[in-house]
């Protein structure tokens, strides 16, 4: 049994080395193409194997490298072929691996482009061959899924084959007949014999002989069938035309002599009715009956004319005796009414006259007297007229004595109205300027302490101010705009920038604090605002720097209204802390505001009157 | 009757800061305190005990921070007046 220590262990591994080393050197040697190179014996392989393994000469790892140095055969003729086989092997290992890897790549590239767009534009473009190999894929696959196309459409459906109906053709030379006479020619219908010729004759110089032929018969048995003339037929349908006739009744309200011709024109009717002809026998009998109805009516006539004339004879004659009695008894009567009117009409014509006269000799009395007091009126109205002048001449010569006077008076009574008006006017304004004054005394007083530099209390000035000026409106309304607070007293601006550089380290501490933040947004704005570059002058931008760059200017200017207008446009955390800052800013700002307004407005009284 | 003096606005941030500084801090050190006791009594005095007392006591007082920089008042126990 073998009994292997760590010691022993060691010993082998070393000898395994050894023989690694041996084996490596060996190879590289052969690789190196050396042939002289003795067989040498491994140093230290002999000796000991022996103790180790078991005692026999031949040990498993010696034996290789035993025979092949034992062996005597030279290293060169197995190194050199095998060199040489190698390296033709190598050649071929080398096409052979070039072919496949290439086959392989172009193979998956190939695949890969037809799967993927952005790699089959690279392959197409960059690859050599790429493109014909893609190409040459996809036509096959389009063959293969595809394999009518490109063919004519309905190669094996059914065939449609045109008949050409025995039309042929031939040139047109010497044969040619002229037209033919076909029905394109004349309508004239053929005869039979015509068209058997036509039939039969199958060259013709038109090919629309056959087509020609067919229409021809047609319109033979056509005509025939037309021309057969209607006959018109007699009215059959009288009977149901006519109306009903009536028949005559007689009734009475007819004169019995016209009987007849009633009954005639019953007859008549009645036959027409029955018929529909009116037969002669009937118009016969109408025709009589009527011509004895004429008759009958001259006779009467004629006896009637003579009786009416011998009666209107008489009657002439006793009208005519009458009337010349009567008119004799009219005339009588008229001479006796002409007397009578004739007497009356002179009395009454002198009574007028009498009375005529009466009338007027009344008529010039009474002229007389009026004329005649008329003109006393006269008289006595042109005295008056004279007294009342003369009155009026004395009253008119006093007065204007009077009013020279007087003018004067009421001269001296407006200027005396225009001199209290002019004082009064002087007294208002005096009042106005003192007012004014002690306006611009106060406004001074406010400005004043606008500009102190400490604090001055705000209130006694306001409440100064109100009572000089209260009734102006606007100097009113800018008082009571005054906030409450300041009546304290404002800041100065100088105060304001002092409060302000303690504000601002704190607003930049809270600077890069973002939304909702806590611990950690809070500690990293701490920490990473102190990177910030600190900002001077009057940089334009929206960040936390800019702002405060701004406001510092703006404050070192005095102008605290732009400064407070900067820190307002501050946000968040930002704002929050300089809440009590902005409300002091606000403060000043408003008061200095206010001054600024009642300043223009004290001015603006030196003008008002 | 002490009367709590309102402090300038600009100052609002820094009086948060000492709230949860001086929370964190004493929860941190209960936390660490009861974390002694328990590792002595229970964990035959091993060290996870303490650091885990650290850490919940830490994390208390981030959370209170935290709730107390967005506008609560965990951590901050109000006396009524």
């Amino acid at each position: 049994m073998l009994r292997i220590t760590s010691s022993v262990r060691a010993a082998s591994q070393q000898q395994q080395q050894r023989v690694f080393r041996s084996r490596l050197l060996h190879l590289s040697v052969a690789r190196l193409n050396v042939t002289n190179v003795p067989p040498t014996s491994v140093p230290g392989t002999t000796s000991p194997t022996a103790p180790i393994e078991n005692p026999t000469p031949a040990t498993p790892s010696t034996p290789n490298l035993s025979s092949s140095a034992s062996s005597g055969t030279p290293p060169s003729s197995p190194a050199s072929p095998r060199s040489g086989q190698k390296k033709r092997y190598r050649l071929r290992n080398l096409i052979l691996g070039v072919g496949v890897l290439g086959a392989i790549a172009y193979g998956g590239g190939a695949w890969f482009a037809l799967q993927n767009d952005n790699f089959h534009d690279f392959y197409t473009e960059y690859v050599p061959f790429g493109e014909r190999i893609v190409m040459t894929i996809e036509e096959r696959e389009f063959q293969r899924r595809f394999p009518n196309a490109g063919r004519s459409v309905d190669e094996d459906g059914p065939r449609v084959t045109v008949h050409r109906g025995g039309a042929t053709w031939k040139m047109v030379g010497d044969e040619y007949k002229g037209p033919s006479t076909g029905p394109h020619v004349s309508a004239v219908p053929k005869d039979k014999s015509e068209q058997k010729t036509e039939k039969q004759n199958e060259v013709a110089p038109a090919p629309s002989a056959k087509p020609a032929q067919a229409p021809a018969p047609a319109p033979a048995p056509a005509p025939a069938a037309v021309p057969e003339p209607a006959k018109p037929e007699p009215l059959v349908v009288k009977e149901k035309v006519l109306p009903k006739l009536p028949k005559f009744m007689f009734d009475g309200t007819i004169d019995p002599s016209l009987e007849s011709v009633v009954t005639s024109i019953n007859g008549l009717f009645a036959a027409l009715t029955k018929s529909g002809e009116a037969g002669p026998e009937e118009l016969s009998a109408l025709a009589e009956s009527l011509g004895e109805v004429s008759n009958k009516f001259v006779t009467l006539r004629a006896k009637y004319e003579g009786e009416l004339k011998d009666s209107l004879s008489q009657q002439a004659l006793v009208f005519a005796v009458q009337s010349e009695k009567q008119e004799q008894d009219y005339k009588q009567q008229l001479a006796a009414v002409d007397e009578k009117w004739r007497e009356g009409y002179f009395q009454e014509r002198q009574r007028i006259m009498d009375t005529y006269k009466k009338r007027l000799i009344a008529e010039l009395k009474r002229f007389n007297q009026v004329y005649s007091a008329r003109l006393r009126n006269e008289v006595t109205a042109a005295n008056v007229e004279k007294d009342r002048a003369f009155a009026e001449k004395v009253v008119e010569t006093v007065e204007s004595e009077r009013d020279a006077r007087l003018s004067k008076l009421k001269e001296l009574k407006a200027a005396f109205e225009d001199v209290t008006s002019l004082s009064a006017q002087v007294d208002k304004q005096l009042e106005i300027a003192e007012k004014t004054a002690e306006l611009q005394l106060a406004l001074g007083s406010l400005t004043n302490a606008l500009q102190a530099p400490y604090t001055v209390p705000l209130g006694p000035i306001i409440a100064r101010i109100k009572q000089v000026g209260g009734e102006d409106p606007l100097v009113a309304a800018a008082v009571a705009a005054v906030p409450v607070s300041a009546y304290d007293g404002v800041l100065t601006p100088a105060q304001l920038a002092a409060r302000f550089k303690l504000l601002a380290p704190e607003i930049r501490k809270a600077s890069l604090v973002p939304a909702d933040a806590g611990v950690a947004g809070f500690f990293g704005s701490w920490l990473f605002s102190r990177l910030l570059w600190k900002k001077e002058g009057k940089p334009k931008g929206a960040d936390v720097e800019s702002v405060l760059a701004r406001a510092e200017s703006a404050l070192i200017e005095g102008q605290v209204v732009e400064a407070v207008r900067e820190v307002n446009s501050l946000d968040g955390w930002r704002k929050k802390l300089a809440e009590d800052w902005l409300t002091e800013g606000r403060k000043r700002s408003e008061v200095e505001f206010l001054a600024q307004v009642l300043g223009e407005e004290g001015k603006v009284w030196q003008f008002k009157y | 009757m002490s009367t709590v003096k309102k402090s300038a606005s600009e100052q609002l941030l820094n009086d948060k800061w000492d709230v949860v500084i001086s929370n964190t801090l004493v929860k941190t050190a209960l936390g660490f305190g009861f974390g002694v006791v328990t590792s002595v009594l229970f964990f035959k005095r091993r060290a996870f005990p303490v650091w885990l007392g650290i850490g919940f006591g830490a994390g208390r007082g981030y959370a209170e921070g935290d709730a107390i920089f967005r506008g609560g008042d965990a951590g901050v126990r109000i006396v009524n007046p």
